[in-house]
């Protein structure tokens, strides 16, 4: 099919915004989702100072009690699938290709359609502002609260829309890096040769592809209970809302490893490079890393102690729960074992690694408590449970993000990052975290219940509370530090060679920022640590992607703008359900053009070649 | 699909992309289904009673219908054959200009035979049939008091369907094995039958939920409707998306876009294609089969 | 292509598959009159959910190929379904539908 068939020629050119709107380069692809990520993270974090403030003393009046379950809903499912998750998926599109030594992924246009459908679910979730009511539920929305009955509004229309297109982008991803991972490694490298990084990723996105589908259909049944009157939630219909935590947490449990493994990768692989010897137990690491997933599917009604299931069934995800407590520990080792006796160099990254370790420990610590069922019942739905959560995703996976930031920066942009302002934003960050959460412990034990927008002056929860403010407030600082320490970088930082951090793994061995092609070459792996293994300077001249050509020689997959069309089709669908919900027949009309009109963008793109015959190399 | 340079030249594994890729995405619509039959099995015996007003059908032109279609029913049957087999031979020929009428003839028989059984289609609800369902005739004679669930599954006409579809994958084998033999009109004519044969299966949805809609059985009637229809439902989702998958196979390899060398890409079609046959095998035993087991 | 998957010559033929479609038939048609018997409703249960057990087995094997393919499709498919089935099993059970 020639490049002029259709309205538009195929883009070509490697700069402007249109090349931005239609790029397959995986590069590219994660420095939208990791931007558009970064913005959502100050947006979800104004929401919890917010809540901060609001708490901060007792029966204070700063939002209503509507407002405030706005807050902590919309502030957990954007952290948890709109900050996390796409921050995760940053890095998994910037690195995976240049870990493994290939050029892009094994379906670049399927990549750029699962951004733009974060994108476009993203924007679909936050447009429920637009009409004032946001959903309130909390982020796991348990029925029958989310029924038309108890939640009128359309803020749970929007979330479970917007929830079904994350969905998809997040499968996609998915799907696409399985194939990338198994498929597109470079000759010699062998799957016990691959970053740590890389195996998380392998591993993440099987549990992605497994566990996805079930909350699809949680959704699914929520929507036709909303809008068709089905009655799955429908107690009085002879149904059990019980069901909703089921599925919700069947895939909501191998969720909170989706959030985690990510970072766990990321410090496993700084580790390395800043102790200079290679990560201790590298096998226990992987295999850690596997049982935790297929563990992971075992134990979601852990989350469902205190809903009567009965002692065999709370015996038995018990019992789960605390064994799933044995692959991480297992890694926890490994990594004091990597720091233990090495040449270590306090750099911000290695910081940043060190206070995931403890911090995560801690974490999974109060974790093991709620395993146990009669003490669980005590902790469920105080703040003990917020502390243990967010000492695990804030202490554990944004830390090790953070981490992953401050090591990989300087192979994204060519720049180095402060090393001054970094490690103030590290301190910042880890004094005001623990200022934060640590107290939540105490006072979760106290009695302080969650998803309270106030609290009585009786209690005795003031101080402690007015403390935890102060301790967000400390950490909005460090955020300030950080984006300072962005721009500044970007605008005139120190240059960064190929390589400043000496590190051992081939992303290392090409430029900084790479280019668009990653290697003039394809490498062939021998080690763990090729770059620095014993002659790796002879080999050098075959693994640096330098190259006097511009690359003409090497063809990349041309850029689409397919996956763009597509997929604000099937987001443009998704709005007319919502509009079907207050009109019908303009909703109808909306959902089945853009029906058609997503049919017909798969088709094409179906039989669009990955490369146009006779065309101009663009250059990017 | 023309591919003028694949970036899938050497993979690790000598596994193709893409069909790595479906297996994949196989093992994950299993979750789905999983999942929605889960549902399905957890809610099973747990609808209440529906109240159902009794009828006769005084409605002379509905009458007439009935009479005439089981006679009009035969012909159409015949004539729909007919038309079939006028479309495969025209596929196989490669006579563009016979297939669309052929195909459009056959669509409208189809059309028409539903319709006439949809409007002919009038349950009867007397006592009588109250009680056949194991319904309660309640006090005053006007009204049944009876579980709109697996009593309304009609067997004969699923095992029906269940064949249809079962042919359907047969015919998609045989399609990939002409292709693979660089047979096309081969090709062409059994895909275009497993396309068919989709959409007759398709059919027989169609008229299933419309028979149950005016037995009473709603989505919202209770929780046997709500998840009997969004489980069978969104698995006829899947056949309408692969209908449409397969069929733009078969127009391409009009245009020259499908020959030998796309085995790989209608094998991928066809895995999704059986994928949708099995998961109807276990909905079909398990919903149908041992579901309404025992009862009515 | 030295990557996509060619099959070895062993993967069946045409009237391979038309054996199987009759065996499949069959089976079928073995499964709509076991439920026109009058047997325990566990009897019934255990024979239909063989015989479905074995029209799935045929169809991902003969008919998709799994049994003359590279092992690792069937991993991955089998890791799915195995999932899928481990899941619906103690839903069944934690609500209490295993024992109806």
């Amino acid at each position: 099919m020639a490049a002029y068939a259709g309205f538009l020629k195929r883009p070509v050119s490697p700069t402007g915004v249109w090349s931005w709107l239609t790029t397959v380069d995986h590069k590219r692809i994660g420095l939208l989702y990791g931007v558009t990520a970064l913005i959502m993270f100050f947006i979800a974090g104004i929401e919890a100072v917010i809540m901060r403030l609001q708490l901060s003393s007792s029966e204070q009046t700063l939002v209503s009690p509507e407002i405030y379950n706005q807050l902590f809903t919309m502030h957990g499912t954007t952290m948890v699938f709109m900050v996390i998750m796409p921050m995760g998926a940053a890095f998994f599109n910037y690195l995976i290709p240049l870990m493994i030594g290939a050029r892009d992924v094994a379906f670049p246009r399927l990549n750029a359609f699962s951004f733009w459908m974060f994108l476009f679910g993203t924007l679909l979730m936050h447009a429920s502002f637009l009409t004032m009511s946001a959903p309130a539920m909390g982020w796991f929305a348990y029925a029958p609260l989310t029924s038309l009955e108890f939640s009128p509004a359309s803020g749970v229309d929007y979330w479970v829309l917007g929830l079904q297109v994350l969905g998809i982008a997040s499968m996609a991803a998915a799907f696409n890096f399985v194939v990338t991972i198994i498929n597109l490694r470079a000759p010699g490298l062998t799957l016990m040769r691959m970053p740590v990084f890389v195996w998380m990723t392998l591993i993440i996105s099987f549990l992605l592809i497994f566990a996805f589908p079930v909350i699809t259909i949680a959704l699914t049944l929520l929507q036709f209970d909303r809008w068709v009157g089905t009655h799955f939630y429908n107690a009085a219909a002879g149904a059990d809302p019980l069901l909703w935590q089921h599925l919700f947490w069947v895939f909501g449990h191998p969720e909170v490893y989706i959030l985690i493994l990510p970072a766990m990768g990321i410090v496993s692989d700084i580790l390395p490079t800043f102790t200079r010897k290679p990560l201790f137990g590298y096998p226990a690491v992987v295999f850690a890393g596997v049982s935790i997933a297929f563990m992971g599917f075992g134990v979601w009604s852990h989350h469902m102690f205190t809903t009567g299931m009965g002692a065999w069934a709370n015996g038995v995800f018990s019992f789960a729960t605390m064994l799933i407590a044995i692959p991480t520990g297992i890694k926890v080792f490994n990594w004091l074992g990597t720091l233990w006796g090495g040449a270590i160099q306090f750099k911000t990254p290695l910081l940043f690694s060190i206070g995931f370790i403890s911090m995560f420990t801690l974490g999974g610590l109060s974790g093991v408590m709620h395993a146990v069922v009669p003490v669980d019942t005590q902790q469920q739905d105080t703040y003990f449970i917020v502390a243990h959560f967010h000492y695990v995703l804030f202490g554990g996976s944004l830390f090790g993000l953070m981490a992953g930031i401050y090591y990989w920066f300087p192979k994204m942009s060519g720049r180095m990052l402060n090393e001054g302002i970094g490690k103030l934003n590290f301190w910042l960050m880890f004094i005001g975290f623990n200022m934060t959460f640590f107290p939540m412990h105490i006072v979760g034990a106290l009695g302080m219940p969650r998803r309270i927008y106030t609290y009585g002056a009786d209690q005795g929860w003031d101080s402690i509370n007015m403390f935890m403010t102060i301790g967000s407030l400390v950490i909005v600082a460090s955020f300030l530090a950080f984006m300072v320490n962005v721009i500044r970088s970007l605008q005139s930082g120190e240059r960064a060679g190929d390589n400043p951090w000496g590190a051992a793994t081939i992303e290392w061995s090409i430029s900084s920022p790479p280019p668009h092609y990653n290697f003039l070459e394809i490498p062939t792996v021998t080690s763990r640590y090729p770059l620095w293994e014993e002659g790796h300077s002879k080999g050098a001249a075959q693994i640096h992607g330098h190259d006097d050509d511009d690359g003409h020689a090497v063809h990349m997959p041309d850029p689409s703008y397919w996956p763009l069309v597509l997929s604000a089709g099937i987001a443009m669908l998704a709005g007319g359900l919502l509009i079907w919900k207050w009109h019908q027949i303009l909703g109808f009309t909306v959902i089945s053009t853009f029906g058609l009109l997503a049919l017909y963008a798969t088709y094409r793109w179906a039989f669009e070649p990955v490369n146009e015959p006779n065309h101009e190399e663009p250059h990017q | 699909m023309a591919h003028v340079q694949s970036i899938e030249e050497q993979t690790s594994t000598g596994l193709n992309n893409r069909k790595l890729l479906m297996w994949a995405f196989l093992g994950s619509d299993c979750m789905f289904f999983g999942a929605l039959i889960s549902t399905f099995l957890v809610y099973r015996g747990r609808s209440g009673s529906s109240i159902l007003e009794f009828h006769e059908s005084h409605d002379a032109i509905k009458d007439a219908i009935g009479i005439s279609a089981g006679g009009v029913s035969l012909i159409l049957i015949l004539l729909g054959i007919v038309a079939f087999a006028f479309t495969l031979m025209a596929v196989r020929r490669g006579i563009v200009k016979r297939i669309i009428p052929a195909v459009l003839v056959l669509f409208a028989i189809v059309v028409i035979f539903q319709s006439i059984w949809i409007a002919g289609h009038q349950p009867e609800f007397t006592a009588h049939e109250c009680t056949e369902m194991g319904g309660l005739v309640l006090p005053g004679g006007e009204s049944c008091e009876v579980t709109l669930a697996e009593n309304l599954l009609d067997i004969p006409l699923t095992s029906l369907s269940t064949f249809v579809l079962l042919m359907s994958s047969l015919s998609m084998v045989m399609a990939l094995s002409a292709l693979e033999r660089n047979n096309l009109p081969s090709f062409r004519t059994w895909l275009t039958a497993t396309c068919i044969l989709g959409v007759v299966f398709l059919g027989f949805q169609v008229f299933e939920f419309n028979a149950f809609l005016q037995e009473g059985l709603t989505p919202r009637e209770n929780l046997f409707g709500s998840t009997f229809y969004v489980l069978t439902g969104l698995h006829g989702a899947h056949v309408t998306l692969g209908v449409l998958w397969l069929s733009s196979l078969v127009v391409a390899s009009f245009k020259g876009k499908v020959t030998q060398k796309s085995v790989l890409d209608v094998e991928i079609a066809g895995l999704y294609w059986h994928f949708v046959d099995i998961v109807w095998i276990v909905i079909f035993s398990v919903i149908y089969l041992i579901g309404a087991y025992g009862i009515g | 292509m030295a990557s996509s998957n060619i099959h070895e010559k062993t993967h069946p033929g045409p009237r391979q598959y038309i054996t199987i479609a009759v065996i499949l038939v069959l089976m079928t048609a073995i499964e709509v009159g076991v439920f026109y018997l009058t047997i325990t409703p566990a009897a019934m249960t255990g024979i239909v959910l063989l015989l479905a057990l074995g029209k799935f087995s045929l169809v991902v094997g003969y008919y998709m190929q799994l049994r003359f393919d590279d092992r690792r499709f069937l991993y991955l498919f089998t890791v799915g379904f195995v999932l899928a089935l481990a899941i619906m099993i103690a839903l069944m059970a934690l609500f209490g539908s295993l024992t109806r």
